[in-house]
């Protein structure tokens, strides 16, 4: 399995204003090209894949919900409509394939095989090569239920706005913006002793962490 | 502003994200409130984390083309589909409606069952067929118990023997399967003695017919003159 590589954030939200909107590149999938499938595949495949990444916890499962996703794009590219973003269509197709497998799997669980619990690959993967700060963030984030954990990747990390987020749900703008709130709140709660550990052990190590 | 609200927004505020009016008041506030700014400072830590410190995995380096021979892949599949299943289609055209196909599809299994129903149903009666030649308002149409038939098969032959010694191209047919139920000591005829006295004394050529689980043995009364014997 190859080892997860560290690509900046900042990465995914750059765009060149001379480059093609998603649209045009969705009018040219239209038309059978398959190089401006790529580029769009190309402009979302990272962000879609931490998504789902961080929602299932298990890499190859991951990978085969992007493909689905992608999949599902190009097989259904004539009904897309063009009312709402680009962005917004596929972030619905992503989180409705991630949902149903975490339905899948809490099926499994309820005959006592845990799928969506204690996947270890996940935490020994969340450790990395950077500092442990990002485990514990990794950790904490997982510890969100299902839930909330969508609405706060969506927005903390994926940097979707209210309105995008509520629009790729299918739920009220205020429901959304409660949920972050909580989910944020949960987070922090979670967070909270493990920082404050942290930073002791820091301040006591003459290493610095 | 009070504390509560002022924390709701906290994410946003360092998310840089809030209007200018907004902003402001919530600088105004954490300035004035220790325990707030306290919190705000965690929560732009926290901030930080997640901008900074979150690893950002990538999908497997081949992904792409993955990705694209699944595309091909199906695409052929699909063209592939399309030629097949033409009768499909051509059903579709002609019966637009979900529920008229339905309905065609119930009359015709419908039919289906109807005549295989029918056609089942001709063989049964043997019987009758023997019995309705000649007297077609005998109660013997239908198969009643052992002993009926026995006493009745019986008359019938006595009857027909009696009155003339050759029938022509007659048969009689008696259920061995439940004749051999039946119980005989009372003087009643049992069907042993039918074929006793049918049989082996007239000498009568006896063939045996197989139908629906039972025998039947056919004690065929031939053109020959009853008293007159057969060698074999």
């Amino acid at each position: 399995m190859p080892t997860p590589e560290h690509v900046p954030n900042r990465k995914w939200r750059v765009s060149n204003p001379m480059d093609p909107t998603d649209k045009e590149l969705l009018a040219r999938v239209k038309a059978n090209d398959t190089t401006a499938f790529s580029v769009l595949v190309d402009r979302y495949k990272v962000r879609l894949f931490n998504l789902i990444y961080r929602m299932l916890r298990n890499r190859e499962e991951a990978e085969d919900i992007l493909q689905e996703t992608f999949l599902r794009v190009f097989k259904e590219k004539e009904r897309y409509d063009s009312t709402y973003s680009f962005s917004t269509w596929i972030y619905t197709i992503t989180l409705n394939l991630c949902r149903n497998e975490l339905k899948r799997k809490k099926k499994f669980k309820f005959f006592g095989i845990d799928l969506v619990g204690n996947d270890r690959r996940y935490a020994v993967e969340g450790v990395g090569n950077k500092n442990c700060l990002s485990s514990t963030l990794e950790r904490a984030i997982a510890s969100l239920p299902v839930k909330y954990r969508t609405v706060f990747l969506l927005r903390e990390v994926n940097q979707l706005s209210y309105k995008e987020m509520s629009q790729s749900l299918g739920i009220p703008l205020g429901t959304v913006k409660s949920r972050v709130n909580r989910a944020r709140l949960m987070l922090r709660k979670e967070l909270k002793p493990k920082l404050k550990e942290q930073y002791e052990l820091s301040k006591s190590s003459p290493i610095p962490i | 502003m009070n504390c509560r609200k002022v924390r709701r927004f906290l994410f946003d505020y360092f998310k840089q994200e809030l209007p200018q009016q907004e902003r402001e008041r919530i600088k105004a506030h954490l300035d004035s409130c220790p325990e707030c700014a306290k919190e705000a400072k965690e929560i732009e830590r926290i901030s930080l984390m997640l901008k900074d410190d979150l690893e950002t995995f990538v999908p497997s380096p081949d992904f792409n083309e993955k990705l694209l021979a699944k595309i091909q892949t199906l695409s052929s599949e699909a063209k592939i589909s399309d030629t097949k299943k033409w009768w499909l289609k051509l059903l579709h055209e002609v019966f637009p409606s979900l529920r008229l196909r339905w309905a065609v599809a119930g009359a015709v299994s419908v039919m289906i069952v109807a005549w295989v129903v029918m056609f089942s149903q001709k063989q049964t009666p043997i019987r009758q067929e023997y019995f309705s030649q000649d007297d077609s308002q005998r109660e013997s149409q239908t198969l009643v118990s052992s002993q009926d038939i026995a006493d009745s098969l019986y008359q019938e032959m006595l009857n027909r023997v009696a009155q003339t010694s050759i029938i022509r191209d007659k048969a009689f047919i008696i259920d061995n399967f439940s004749f051999s139920a039946s119980r005989g000591e009372d003087g009643r005829i049992r069907p042993e003695d039918i074929y006793k006295r049918f049989v082996i004394e007239r000498r009568l050529p006896l063939t045996t017919r197989r139908g629906r689980g039972n025998y039947y043995v056919l004690p065929v009364v031939s053109t020959q003159p009853a008293s007159q014997k057969i060698d074999y």
